[in-house]
């Protein structure tokens, strides 16, 4: 029997604990040639194998027995004891397994769209809070980061913000008068007796912070010294730009209030009332006609006028408010936002937060602080352990972090609470609604943009006396490119081959220019054919070239380095102790560039990883520091790898990626990362990749690709590796 | 006393947060004993050290061209060579210089070669001290900075980013986050609640943020036992903040902060380098000199940082310039950036030097270590560093050059200024000892 070959592993703990499983329920599919999943545990019987690779396959054995993902649907399932038994048995022998965090936290774009998500509410999370550096490749990767205690802070801020905005308080208008003693005087302005004086040009302000987007009412009570042939006149201001005019017709002791509506957005606002018609005539016979003031005795402010505007989630919570009472709205609020039911225990402590005497959309919203404050929101809880509803919510979230970098909709959490996403057709359906959604633009903007390198544009500075054309205009520009090519990749289910070969590019006028395009003029990037053997696909996108060089020249070892990185899949070890100090001394003119770069080579150390990423970058030198084309006179783009191929130019460099057929599985495992937030382990990468290989042709796309990373066992059981 | 008076100091600059407030300090505090304060100022990429460091040991004389702009506060300035940061070096880790720079500048401790989970550092100098010195203010520390952490891409050779955009680590694994605008610094210090808020409104909603963070920290502690130990401790950060969260809140109940007469409140991030760091200088003064926090860093830009100087003729990219293979116009370019922080140092120690508190100022109650963890870029050294401590906080014994015995541990130094702020530890990092004969 083949257990009998795992007793100098593990004893007979091991192989007395998994025999009634594997014997019973396993081996019917998983032996000899055709064994499903390529996973033969008659296979061990004999084997030579070492010890690394059984334990190998005893791992992957606990991983599909934690997932649960055995046996397959309308199968008979074991009891529920024989699997403990065996999992207990495999841990004896294997030890702990090693486990993901179980505990990630939103990153800053997450959080950023799930807050759109759920409420339509904008908050930039992205300035607010301290940036996820944590992470090598993707922010995804931070989310293993800790909390420090600024980021904590700014978490409870936020969840105070957002539910303030989520649900705004219904009252009415409300009234704020600001006496003359707080008023700003700016000018011709004095404090008198309780009153401000406004005599040539003087003005009173206000700072205030308005609760939402709404008309208010700006109102000025005073009275003024009637002289000259006009009235005196006031001109309110919001923000200083001219709101309108108004002019006093009464004088002391009468007073009278001027007012004036307006509308203004949420947030903090100054607001003004400028005396503007000053008149003086000292001279003249009646005392009363001499001299033309204003005076204000406070400024008020009413507001906000208009109700609250409905929106799709005030609806949906009335609705459960009328459905279910304060007790079904916190259920349904909870479920949405922590993204999964709450228990009883946690909607009473919501309830608990507030009492009757503070009416019910005060009670929600202060539940609402509390629900978006708390580690249920803050972090993905993904236990080992966790079976059934808790297992099916965490990969609905793990679903929507992958493809929305957002948190699940309505149909989504369904699904999990069904259990239907336990099912892989139900899954693959999922996965394609989710696909089709807009929110999936995110595994352009944010996988994307990380992935190819273009959000580095941020910080890219490119010296402006060498190229003037590089101001931040181009650089969105850029940015812009690169987004409508990718999306258009994904959503058009273009094969992955014209990532490198496509006949197009998004440009507008300036990126034309910087590529020699005619006929395109104006802002905003669209779609224009290119020249074969250009410039098409991501080799000749401006963005990536530019975040690839450096501000004065091109960065040829750094572009090699990419290309063998992202488009190649390759793993470039960092440099030798003492490395580096030539290659980066000695870069000054293209010319000398190359022949130091040749000496460098030259070094034995150095050309290990040299002799290959050189070629590569000096292919993309007929491109300058930031994407534009050179004259071919000026540069030599032919480069020769270590096996004797020769690169011409960018043309050459597409056919050798072409032929070596590297880009898919760099990808895949890119995407792999971003969704699971860390590498994939070595046998994982195998799976993956073979995976890959067996793709049919219609499914090597971008979204293929998505889809195929979404049905791997590593994300479906995640965090366990 | 310092020859130089604040409208020096603040003349020109263009982005002073406005000179009145310096005048209503002296009111606000009270006459009690100064408190001492700690600011930590990195510079990345190291420096040019024969135009840093002084020719003799011993008392100041004329300073040497990149130290130059702090001369009006000669009798201040402690320079500091000989010192080492060991763990700064590979240790068998290989290449990874600035990121290890860095993570060690203030941890004294090796990073761990990790890109992503897992870090693992020291607890930095800063968090230590604010640990002590913290309970006592709005705010337990504040961290600044110029340029945000890169969230993705290779950031040095193997080393996650957070190491490259760090000094500061509440945790062996995780960095106390920097601040770079200066409007959030200035609310963080100051602001209380919204404009206009009556007695009632404010006294309810600190009572409905209370109940928040009690329901929240409910929700953290039902979850800490069902987790496995290392999540136990992510999650027990969070509970750290919210524990923060709640001193500040008691604090605010008891008492109402505000910001001194005339301190304006910042716009948001300044259009250039240059403006940015002066207010975030500004900020620190007012925040030292409201006794808003005791213990601050700032980060002129990350370690590595690549940004060009076209203002000062330097469009090339900092990094790119350090590895200057002795170019003496590299080398000319790279000492030009070198000056140009200085001067930001030095209007920082200017705001810190007009700042009246007793008898002097509250430059004569703080120490201001400035330096790099790296010496000559070109080499990525990172003995002999580039370090030097202002104010005369503590008693420090100022007005001279300190040579330290070669390979000094940085550690040693952070023993001395530990002991002085009344934290002594039996070690701290790679420590051998006290740094002794820099207090009086």
């Amino acid at each position: 029997m083949w257990l009998a070959l795992l007793l100098p592993l593990a004893g007979d703990g091991l192989a007395a604990g998994l025999r009634p499983l594997v014997e019973g329920h396993c081996v019917e599919c998983h032996a000899g040639a055709e064994a499903k999943g390529e996973l033969d545990l008659a296979g061990l019987v004999g084997a030579e194998e070492a010890l690394a690779e059984r334990r190998e396959t005893l791992a992957a054995i606990r991983a599909v027995l934690r997932g649960d993902d055995m046996p397959p649907p309308r199968r008979p399932r074991p009891p529920v004891e024989l699997v403990e038994q065996a999992l207990a048995a495999l841990e004896q022998a294997l030890g702990p397994a090693a486990v993901g965090p179980e505990l990630r936290r939103l990153n800053r774009t997450r959080y950023e769209n799930a807050v759109r998500d759920l409420f339509g509410v904008a908050y930039p999370a992205r300035a607010l809070f301290p940036p996820d550096d944590v992470g090598a490749r993707f922010d995804s990767e931070a989310a293993s980061g800790g909390a420090s205690a600024l980021l904590v802070e700014r978490w409870v801020e936020a969840a105070e913000t957002i539910a303030a905005r989520a649900l705004p308080d219904e009252s009415a208008s409300e009234t704020r008068v600001f006496a003359a003693a707080e008023l700003d005087l700016e000018g011709g302005a004095g404090l008198r007796d309780g009153r401000v004086a406004l005599f040539s040009r003087g003005r009173v302000g206000v700072s205030v912070t308005l609760p939402r987007r709404s008309r208010y009412r700006l109102e000025l009570v005073g009275w003024g010294d009637l002289a000259g042939p006009e009235r005196p006149r006031i001109v309110f201001d919001l923000d200083r730009a001219k709101l309108g005019l108004r002019e006093l017709t009464r004088e002391a002791p009468a007073e009278e209030t001027l007012a004036l509506e307006f509308e203004a957005e949420a947030g903090a606002h100054e607001l003004g009332a400028s005396f503007v018609n000053d008149f003086f005539a000292p001279e003249h016979e009646d005392p009363g006609e001499r001299d033309r003031n204003a005076h204000v005795k406070a400024l008020a402010l009413v507001g906000p006028l208009d109700p609250p505007p409905e929106t799709a989630f005030t609806r949906a919570l009335a609705a459960e408010l009328g459905r279910g009472g304060l007790d079904g709205a916190l259920a349904w609020l909870g479920r949405r936002v922590w993204r999964r039911p709450l228990l009883a225990e946690e909607r009473e402590r919501l309830r608990a937060l507030s009492d009757e005497a503070d009416g019910q959309r005060t009670r929600l919203r202060t539940a609402l602080v509390a629900l978006l404050a708390s580690p249920h929101f803050l972090y993905e809880v993904e236990r080992p352990a966790a079976r059934g509803p808790e297992r099916a919510h965490a990969l609905a979230t793990r679903l929507a972090a992958f493809l929305w970098a957002s948190v699940p909709d309505e149909e989504l959490l369904d699904a999990a609470a069904r259990g239907a996403l336990a099912r892989p057709e139900e899954r693959e359906r999922q996965v394609r609604r989710m696909l089709r959604d807009a929110r999936a633009r995110a595994l352009v903007t944010e996988f994307g943009a990380q992935w190819l390198g273009w959000r580095r544009l941020e910080q890219a500075t490119p010296d402006r006396r060498r190229f003037p054309a590089a101001d931040a205009a181009l650089l969105d520009s850029m940015r812009q490119e690169c987004e409508a090519f990718l999306e258009a990749m994904l959503r058009e289910e273009r094969p992955l081959a014209e990532l490198l070969t496509a006949d197009f590019a998004f440009v507008d006028e300036r990126l034309a220019r910087l590529y020699g395009l005619e006929g395109v003029e104006g802002e905003g990037v669209r779609r224009v054919p290119l020249p074969e053997g250009t410039r098409g696909g991501l080799l000749g996108l401006a963005a990536l070239l530019t975040v690839t060089s450096n501000p004065t020249r091109t960065a040829p070892v750094k572009r090699g380095k990419w290309i063998a990185e992202t488009l190649m899949g390759r793993r470039v070890p960092p440099p030798p102790p003492g490395a580096g100090v030539l290659a980066e001394a000695a870069a000054t003119t293209p010319a000398t560039l190359r022949e130091e770069l040749e000496r460098h080579r030259a070094e034995p150390d150095c050309a290990v990883c040299h002799a290959e990423l050189d070629p590569l970058g000096f292919a993309l030198e007929g491109f300058d520091a930031i994407g534009g084309a050179r004259r071919a006179a000026d540069v030599d783009v032919r480069a020769e790898l270590p096996d004797g191929t020769l690169l011409d130019g960018v043309d050459g460099l597409r056919r050798h990626l072409l032929a070596s057929d590297a880009l898919a599985p760099a990808l895949a495992e890119a995407l792999f990362v971003y969704a699971l937030g860390r590498e994939p382990e070595p046998a994982e990468r195998r799976r993956l990749q073979a995976r890959v290989a067996a793709l049919p042709d219609e499914q090597r796309t971008f979204a293929g690709l998505v889809e195929l990373v979404a049905r791997q066992p590593a994300f479906l059981a995640s965090p366990v590796r | 006393m310092s020859p130089v008076t604040r409208r020096d100091v603040l003349r020109g600059t263009g982005v002073a947060l406005a000179l009145p407030w310096l005048e209503s300090l002296a009111a606000a505090r009270g006459n009690g004993a100064a408190p001492l304060r700690f600011l930590f100022v990195m510079t990345p990429n190291g420096a040019q050290m024969d135009r840093w460091r002084p020719a003799a040991e011993g008392p100041l004389g004329e300073l040497p061209p990149t130290l130059a702009p702090l001369a009006p506060w000669r009798d201040s300035l402690l320079v500091l060579s000989g010192l080492t940061h060991d763990k700064a070096r590979a240790n068998g880790d290989g290449p990874g210089d600035h990121a290890r720079a860095a993570a060690t500048f203030l941890t004294a401790a090796q990073a761990r070669k990790t890109a992503g989970a897992e870090l693992a550092v020291g607890v930095s100098i800063d968090q230590v001290l604010a640990q002590e010195l913290g309970a006592a203010t709005r705010l337990r520390s504040l961290e600044l900075g110029t340029e945000s952490g890169r969230a993705g891409g290779d950031c040095d050779s193997g080393y996650a980013c957070a190491y490259s955009s760090n000094i500061s680590w509440c945790r062996p694994g995780t960095p106390a986050a920097k601040e770079l605008d200066p409007r959030r610094v200035f609310e963080r210090l100051f602001l209380d609640g919204p404009r206009g808020e009556t007695p009632v409104e404010r006294a309810a909603r600190l009572a409905r943020r209370r109940s928040v963070l009690d329901s929240v920290r409910a929700d953290a502690q039902a979850l800490v036992p069902r987790l496995a130990a290392s999540d136990r401790v992510r999650l027990e950060e969070y509970l750290g903040g919210v524990g923060e969260l709640e001193r500040r809140l008691a604090a605010a109940e008891a008492r109402r902060s505000l910001a001194p007469e005339g301190a304006a409140e910042p716009a948001g991030v300044p259009e250039t380098f240059a403006e940015h760091v002066k207010l975030l200088g500004e900020l620190l003064a007012l925040a030292f000199a409201t006794d808003s926090t005791r213990v601050a860093t700032l980060m002129l830009a990350n370690e590595g940082s690549n940004r060009s100087y076209p203002a000062l003729g330097v469009p090339e990219g900092h990094h790119e310039l350090s590895h200057h293979g002795s170019d003496p116009e590299k080398r000319a370019k790279v000492a030009a950036i070198d000056l140009h922080h200085v001067e930001l140092l030095a209007h920082l120690v200017g705001a810190l030097a007009a700042a009246p508190e007793g008898a002097g100022s509250v430059l004569d109650h703080t120490l201001v270590l400035y330096g790099s963890g790296i010496a000559d870029g070109n080499a990525h050294a990172h003995h002999d560093l580039p370090l030097v401590l202002i104010g005369r906080g503590g008693g420090l014994v100022t007005g001279r050059h300190h040579a330290c015995a070669p390979e000094t541990p940085v550690a040693n130094l952070f023993l001395a200024l530990l002991e002085r702020a009344g934290v002594p530890r039996a070690a701290f990092g790679d420590s051998t000892g006290t740094l002794t004969g820099l207090f009086a």
